[in-house]
């Protein structure tokens, strides 16, 4: 009788497929049971993933952007070319607007909330006049 | 004249039909109660993925401002109309339990599932002044469970 040892040896052992009495290639038992071993390390090993965020680009490397110049546009053409924002603070000198789709497919999103549909946070900040000072393209997603 | 403890074959007895009940319960439970904890790491559907526990270390108190927040992180997800305060939401799955039953019969199987959802909440609040320079970052985590029926 073999002992515990020798048949885990035995096991590890990865020889030739064995042949079958109709010369078919059976496969260990060992390798078949290995594809679920993975299955379940792999589905461990998913909830130790990490991410990592990315840092804003400037908006005039988005061609949909292009038009914004710091200390030319201003809010009132901005408005009326873009609409109303997603949401304003201290009374429209920051602005914000929201962009869906990668790539050359973004475009202006018009949903408010949460973050389902749009990817990107387009951030505008202007000076007291009107004219825009700051401004950046945020990937939120 | 038997040699046996009355008492003893009382609580025999009593024990038998306890197994009596509980050995097929427990043969038509067999294999049919299930209970799946599946690690993960993902964003819930519709929560910004642009913060980690570590972005309130970028922003120092008395040296950032409203302008520095907002051009790196977007816009926030709850703020005062005068920016004094800006308020960042994310969530985070680790965790979706499944569990539930199942009978197998001979043309339907009846049972019923359920799934779990564990996710650690955050939020990270930002306290400006009057000209806009930041005072102080708060940061929350809070454990949140949602179990869909079945």
């Amino acid at each position: 009788m073999k002992t515990l040892r020798q048949q885990v040896e035995t096991l590890l052992r990865t020889p030739e497929p064995a042949q079958g009495s109709a010369g078919k290639a059976v496969r260990p038992q060992l390798r078949r049971s290995g594809g679920w071993l993975l299955t379940a390390i792999l589905l461990v090993l998913a909830g130790c993933t990490t991410y990592r965020t990315e840092p804003p680009k400037a908006t005039a490397d988005v061609p949909l952007l292009a038009p914004l110049q710091s200390g030319i546009t201003t809010r009132q053409e901005l408005a009326k070319e873009w609409g109303p924002p997603s949401s304003s603070l201290q009374e429209g000198r920051i602005v914000f607007y929201r962009l869906e789709g990668n790539g050359n497919s973004l475009r202006f999103s018009e949903e408010t909330g949460s973050w389902r549909r749009s990817r990107h946070s387009v951030v505008l900040i202007f000076s007291s006049t009107g004219l825009l000072e700051k401004s950046s393209l945020v990937r939120i997603r | 004249m038997s040699d046996h403890n009355p008492c003893l074959r009382v609580r025999t007895q009593a024990a038998i039909r306890w197994l009596g009940t509980l050995a097929p319960l427990a043969a038509l439970a067999a294999g049919c109660i299930f209970f799946v904890p599946v690690p993960t790491a993902h964003h819930s559907e519709g929560s910004r993925r642009n913060l980690t526990e570590d972005t309130a270390t970028r922003f120092v108190p008395g040296g950032a401002t409203v302008d520095d927040v907002v051009l790196a992180l977007g816009e926030p997800d709850e703020a005062a109309a005068d920016a004094s305060g800006l308020t960042y939401r994310w969530e985070r799955v680790y965790m979706h339990l499944f569990w539930g039953w199942a009978i197998p019969a001979a043309d339907a199987t009846v049972g019923q599932g359920w799934e779990r959802t564990s996710a650690n909440a955050h939020t990270l609040s930002m306290a400006f002044d009057n000209r806009g320079v930041l005072q102080t970052v708060t940061t929350t985590n809070d454990k949140v469970q949602v179990t869909d029926p079945p």
